[in-house]
This record gives C-alpha cells, structure tokens and sequence, in this order.
C-alpha cells in the first residue's frame, strides 16, 4: 500500500499534472483533427519523453491516450468525420443526434462514456489483470479468426436498409484488402510491380477519405453548408443523472467488451466498439431509434472505446505484450525509459507501475473536465462558414493521411477513397459495412489461414477449440437475425392482419 | 545575342550548382538528417534507432530525425532510401531485413544499391519455448524433432523474414523438419506463451523479459559468440554445427554519396555507439554493440548475403 501512495504523490506532483493536462489537450486536437492519429500523436511526443522522468512522460502520453478517443468522437458528432477508426460507430447516432440540435448532449453524454469505460477498465486493471491476461492469451489463431468473422457478420446490421447493398458494400472492401503481400507466404498480389501497394491499403487513408471526402465535395456541390447548423442555446451539455441511469446498461456493456476485446493481442479497437453498437442497439428498449439519434448509440461504442484503453494496459503491464499498436509504442517509452517490459515489471518497478494507473486515472478525471469545460466551444465549429471549414478539413486529411507513414500515396489512397465514398453515398450504398470489411477483412485471412498451418489444414480446429465455437454460433445468430428477422416480424404482422380480420 | 546570354547565363547556373555541390560536401551536415526506420514506432527496431540517433546526433552536429516507413517487410523504406539523393541527409537504419527483402523479391533491387557505412551492434535470434516445454537443452529439443518430424511448430515474424530463415538453416543442418508459422511480430510471444505454438524464433530484446520472469527458456543462441547476457545458452558453433546468424543493425545510405560525408556518418555513429547512455540501453535490451566500421561491415554483409541468397533458392523463397 506503501508504495501505492508513494505513487499517488508522485504523480500529484505539479509537473506530472501539468504534463498530464498537456497531453490531455493535444489528444483531443489530435483526435477530434480527422487524420490525424493517436499513434501519430504519440510519436510526436516520444522524443520529447527522452528528457522527462519516466512518470512525468506517462502522465503526458496517457493523457494523450485517455482523451485521444475522446476527441475522436467530437468530430464524429460534429462533421459526421471519425477522427479515430473507432469514432466511427460514434458518428451513427452521434452525428444524428447534432443534426437534431442535441449536439452538445450528444458529446455530454460521450465523454461521460468514455469516462465510465475507462475508469472501468482501470478498475479491472488494478483487480483482476492477471486473470484476464491469462484469459486473453488462450486467444490464439482459431479464436481470432471467430472473433473477426463475428465482427464481420455485422455488415448486416449496419446495411439493415438493404442488406444487398449491405453485403455490396462489404465485399468491396474485402477485394480491397486483398491488395499487397499475401500474409502467409509474401507474394505480391494486385500490386502492378509497385512497392508502394505491396505494403497494401491502409485503412486509416481510406476511413479518412471514406467519411470526408464526400462531405467536402457535398458542401462545393450544394454551395451551402452541409454540415447542420444549429444556432441556438446548447442544452443540455451535462448529462442528468436520470438519463445517465438510463444510459447505464449501455455503459456497462460497452466497458465490459471494450476491456475484454483490448486485452486480447492482436483483437482490435474498432472490433469492440462496433460489437457493442451493435449489440445494444438489439437488446435496448428503444430498437427502432438506433440511426436517428440516440444516446445509447453514442454511449455504449464510447465507453467501449475508452475500456479498450484500460484493457490493452493489462497485458502491456502483466506480460509486456502490447495489446495495440499504441500499447506498442508506449512499450517503446518504457524502453527508452530504461526499464524492462516484461512479467517481472510489476515486481522490479511496482512503484512506477502504481504510477501509471494513478497517471491513467489522473487523464481520465483531466480529459473529462476539460471536454465539459470546451463543449460550447467545441460546438461553435457549427456556425465556422463552410468556405473557411472545408478548406481546413481538406488540408488536414491531406497532411494527416500523409503523415501516417509519411508517404504521399497514402494520400492518394486517401483521395481514391474519397470518391468511392462520395460515389456510395449519392447511390446510397453504407459506407460502414465498406470500413469493417477493411478494417477487418485482412485480420480474417490471417487468422484464417495461419489457423490453417497449425492444424495442418484440418477446419475442425475451428469447432474443437471452445472459444472459437462460442463465437461462431454468436456470428450464426448474428448473420441470420437481420436475415430472418424481418420476415418473422412480417409473418406475424401479417397473421395479425388476419386476427384483425377474422374479428372484423 | 538572346540565344548567347541563355547559354551563359546556363552555364553560369550549372558552374554555380558545381560549387553549391562540392560546398555541400564540405559544409556536410548543414541541416537536419532524415534516419529512416523500416518498422512502426513502438518496436526495438525503432526505440534502439531513435536511441541512437540521439547519441549519434551530438557527434555528427546537426539533428537526425527518426522518420517510421513501415511496410512490405522493410520494402517501402528500402524503396525510400534507393530513390533518395545520395547526399546523406537521408540515411536508413537497416538490418539483417535488407538482405532478406532485397532476396525474397519485396524490391527489385539487390542490397549493393547501398553503402553499408557501419554497424553499431546485433542481437542474437534465439529458439525459444516455453518455461514448462519438456526439453530443458537444444539437445532434447533436436532428438525430439528427430523422431518426430513436422510436429514441432515454430513461430516467425514472417515468411521470408530472418526469423523463419533461422530455423530453415537449422532443419537443413540437422536434417529435421518443423512447421514453420508465420506469426507475424505482434503475436509471437503471446501465441508461444498461449501454447499455440511449441517454439518461436525471435530477435532476442523481445524475449528476455520473459526468459527472465520464468515464462520462456531459450534453447540456442545462433550468433557467432555466446551471448553476453546468456553466457549460459549455447550457440550452433557449440555444437559443431555452420549455422550463425544474427539480427544486426547498422547505417546504410544510397550508393554514391561522397566518401568524405559517408566518413563523417560513420564516426557520428562510431562514437554515439560509444556514449554511456547508449550503452546502457543496448545491455538492458539485449543488444550487443559491437561496431563496424564501412569495410568490416561490407564484409560481414556479403557471406550472409551469399547465404540467405542460397538458403531461399533451395526453398523456393528466392524472387529477386
């Protein structure tokens, strides 16, 4: 306990704190700047780590990582542009929520989720991260295969409006991640004998070009603003605590599979946040509102969001595995620190260890007061005149799909993506089944075949392993569900037609 | 008249350029120098890179920046760094990957387009498995493999990569066969730990932490000498068997720029190589600094090159 408290001083010491709140106020510029990426947030700030102490430097880069997602999801709410690959449930009922003028309770009611998922996933952090470590590696190749292809199975819900142009959508984006070296084996595939396309398609240009683009060529189309302008007093900015009991189940399962998949090497952010968008959007009371504005659409992919934070922590700190690629680069800083990663952290350095969920808490509590406090500025970007705002979008998605691997075909990527995104919406094709099939899509063949190799080629080893079965049946429900269920509804409003009838 | 004062005034422009380009050689490094990374940030390559860099940088007089190009096996950097101007402002921090992405076909060019200016040190490539495996020696673990080939599956960062060559040398030596599974660097250790795979060969940074906490044994080191950190764990020389290979990292820049700039990169890392801080690092990561300077380093290139040359013909791996 001793050392506990040692750890809570040290990080309440002035300049930690003051690092914390930098990093808090750059991770929501980062991530509420479409293209411009946590990851990408993070190596602006390694080098200046170098010269802090190693507290001090994760009070900063958690601050960054604690509020990154947070600012992810203003601008999903605001502009309908996720500024992080996981921003992108967000925008669903986020940016229909601001269209309908609730976009301060719209971003109210994110922070207040991102808050509970991350302090949630510090609570599982701090208790049980051993266990859920331990847990989280029994994941292997078969387990993650099922897992994608559940994601995957959700490109059926997000195109319940036509599921053809649901699935269009989707195998589109999964012919697109075919581009570059086969995973397994390392030939090139669609490449054109350029090395650029061997790396393949990066999803981040594409979710970049995907969302805004067409809002850009909307807006110089239409000559007006498309974003939705909304003059006047913003209501509602803190959540009542009435609502928030309402919104609680969201919350909870959200931060439950937020943590859960965040743990899992290898899983994925974008994975969790769409899992449990989808799966409150079937077990809420109020099925019919999800897509036109509903706080539990923004609740539940929020707090999933920020759990992921917490959750890839566990193995990061318990085995010295990152669980994402920004865990990786906060592994690096733990390097270039000078201490080791690994299992024998806790034990070598427990204070430093304290420290860092103190840190995390600390961006945390940051990240909320400072997005509470900045809302109705935030909101103001409604009424910047779209000739100023377009301009400003364009140039930043420019410079931030560049900036991602630091080469322009990025940017072309991003462009090219842009018009198949303007092409898809003006013939109402979902872009969201498009950006899981990307984000997934080369995570399913990897798994897939590697799953393969060590079962020497036998399939069985999808259905002998017991998690892989678990999801496998869950995908089946899911696949069919938006299949058959609207025929059962139509079957029984049909035999109702003929009660009403036959008692008529 | 027109036509004359063009003329001059363009041979006056490239007799300025001329001495605008000898000037540069000179006045070399008269601005920041771009190091360019092979991998994302966050990995060894990268955090000993950026380590380097910085102790580096107090020697060569201006800043390096450490630019990530991650992708296609190190293939868009190698690209970036080919097509660069040979003027050192940009320079690659290379490894044991240009060899085997410039030999698999990732690029289509061989790794002489570059000058190999020095090498700050190497990590060995272990075999490693887990705490509780039943073989407690290379040993155990060969006559186990004997007896049971294309039972044993080992884990790589990839088809093609160091890491699946490693193990491929050791089946051609030993006359066994694995199961090789291209893991790919993120999922390695956690797939070794899971119990997904038996063995993994893996650059040894990435394993100590667990080796030391109990997790993970390492079986064989197949680097020319023991490992300093592992004095314990035997190399395939010990055995009496050719197999060395080793994870080394070093600077190479696009053939043609001038020898004095390469001379003066070359001391800059010489001596960043050498500064405390940097030492410190590379022992708490497992890195052995062991410098070579431009002619050692083209040396000890070559052979492996032959090598690795030779190994992916025979598999079939060979494109380029």
């Amino acid at each position: 306990m001793d050392i506990a408290l040692a750890a809570l001083f040290d990080v309440l010491q002035i300049e930690n704190i003051l690092a914390s709140m930098a990093g808090v106020f750059f991770g929501l510029f980062i991530g509420a700047t479409p293209g411009l990426t946590i990851s990408l947030g993070m190596v602006l700030l390694l080098p200046l780590t170098f010269a802090l102490s190693p507290v001090t430097a994760f009070c900063l880069l958690l601050g960054l990582y604690s509020s990154g997602f947070t600012g992810g999801s203003i601008s999903a709410i605001l502009l309908n542009i996720p500024g992080t690959p996981s921003a992108a449930a967000t925008a669903i009922d986020g940016h229909a929520m601001a269209k309908n003028g609730r976009a301060g309770e719209a971003i109210g009611t994110a922070v207040t989720a991102s808050f509970f998922g991350g302090m949630f996933s510090l609570v599982c952090l701090v208790l049980i991260a051993p266990t859920i470590a331990k847990f989280a590696l029994r994941f292997g190749a078969p387990e993650l295969c099922a897992l994608v292809l559940l994601g995957l199975t959700l490109i059926c819900s997000f195109g319940q409006k036509s599921i053809i142009k649901g699935l269009i959508s989707g195998v589109i984006g999964l012919i697109f991640m075919t581009v570059g070296l086969d995973p397994m084996v390392g030939t090139p595939r669609f490449t054109f004998g350029q090395v650029q396309l061997q790396a393949g398609i990066s999803f981040l240009p594409a979710l970049i070009g995907l969302f805004a683009i067409p809002q850009v060529v909307n807006g110089i189309i239409a000559g007006v603003r498309v974003i939705p302008t909304y003059h006047g007093k913003v209501a509602g900015v803190l959540p009542k605590l009435s609502n928030l009991v309402k919104l609680a189940k969201s919350m909870l399962l959200g931060a439950c599979i937020g943590t859960g998949v965040g743990a899992i090497p290898g899983a994925g952010g974008p994975i969790a946040v769409f899992l449990s968008y989808d799966y409150i959007s079937r077990v809420s009371k109020n099925k019919g509102e999800f897509g036109k504005g509903t706080p539990e659409g923004v609740a539940a992919p929020e707090s999933a969001n920020n759990g992921v934070a917490g959750g890839a922590m566990i193995p990061m700190l318990t085995l010295g595995i990152p669980g994402d690629p920004i865990t990786a680069i906060l592994l690096g800083a733990l390097m270039i620190q000078g201490l080791t990663p690994g299992p024998l952290l806790f034990e070598n350095n427990g204070q430093f260890v304290y420290s860092v969920f103190w840190a995390f808490l600390v961006a945390n509590v940051l990240t909320l007061i400072l997005t509470f406090a900045t809302i109705k500025l935030w909101v103001r970007i409604h009424q910047v005149p779209s000739r100023i705002l377009l301009p400003i979008i364009t140039i930043l998605c420019i410079v931030g799909s560049y900036s991602l691997r630091n080469t322009f075909f990025d940017t072309g990527v991003m462009l090219f993506f842009g018009v198949i995104g303007y092409l898809m919406n003006k013939f109402r094709f979902p872009i969201v089944p498009l950006l899981l099939a990307i984000i997934l899509g080369p995570a399913l063949e990897e798994h897939l075949r590697m799953s393969l190799i060590i079962s020497q080629g036998s399939y069985a080893i999808f259905f002998t392993h017991p998690i892989s079965l678990t999801f496998l049946v869950i995908a089946l429900f899911s696949f069919t569900l938006p299949l058959v269920g609207p025929l059962i509804r139509k079957k029984s409003a049909e035999e109702d037609q003929d009660i009403i009838k036959k008692t008529v | 008249m027109m036509r004359r004062t063009t003329i001059s005034a363009a041979l006056a422009i490239i007799a300025a350029l001329g001495i605008l380009g000898s000037a540069f050689a000179a006045d070399y490094p008269a601005k920041p120098v771009q190091m360019l990374i092979p991998f994302g940030a966050g990995g060894s390559a990268d955090s000993m890179g950026r380590m380097i860099a910085k102790t580096a940088e107090k020697h060569l007089g201006q800043n390096i920046v450490a630019v990530n190009k991650p992708g296609a096996g190190g293939g868009i950097m190698l690209t970036a760094l080919h097509e660069a101007k040979p003027d050192g402002y940009t320079i690659g921090w290379g490894s044991t990957g240009i060899l085997t992405a410039t030999n698999i076909g990732n690029v289509p060019f061989k790794h002489d387009v570059f000058t190999h200016v020095a090498r700050v040190g190497f990590s060995g490539m272990p075999i490693a498995v887990r705490a509780d495996a039943p073989w407690n020696s290379f040993e155990e673990f060969v006559a186990y493999a004997k007896e049971n080939p294309n039972k044993i599956k080992i884990g790589n960062a990839g088809t093609g990569s160091a890491t699946h060559l490693t193990p491929i040398f050791i089946e051609k030596e030993l006359g066994l066969q694995f199961i090789h599974v291209p893991l790919g660097a993120k999922r390695r250790v956690p797939s070794l730990l899971g119990g997904e795979v038996e063995a993994i060969c893996v650059p040894l940074p990435e394993v100590a932490g667990q080796v030391q906490a109990g997790k993970a044994k390492v079986l064989v080191i197949p680097s020319a000498e023991r490992d300093p950190g592992f004095p314990d764990v035997p190399t395939m020389k010990d055995f009496g068997y050719d197999v060395v290979i080793e994870l080394f990292r070093g600077i190479s820049v696009p053939k043609g720029t001038p020898d004095a700039i390469v001379a003066k990169i070359e001391e800059a890392f010489k001596k960043g190589a050498q500064d405390p801080e940097f030492i410190e690092f590379a022992k708490k990561n497992s890195f052995n600094i062991s410098f070579m300077g431009m002619d050692e380093f083209n040396n000890y290139v070559e052979p492996m090159d032959t090598k690795i040359a030779m190994v992916m013909e025979e598999t079939g791996l060979k494109k380029n």
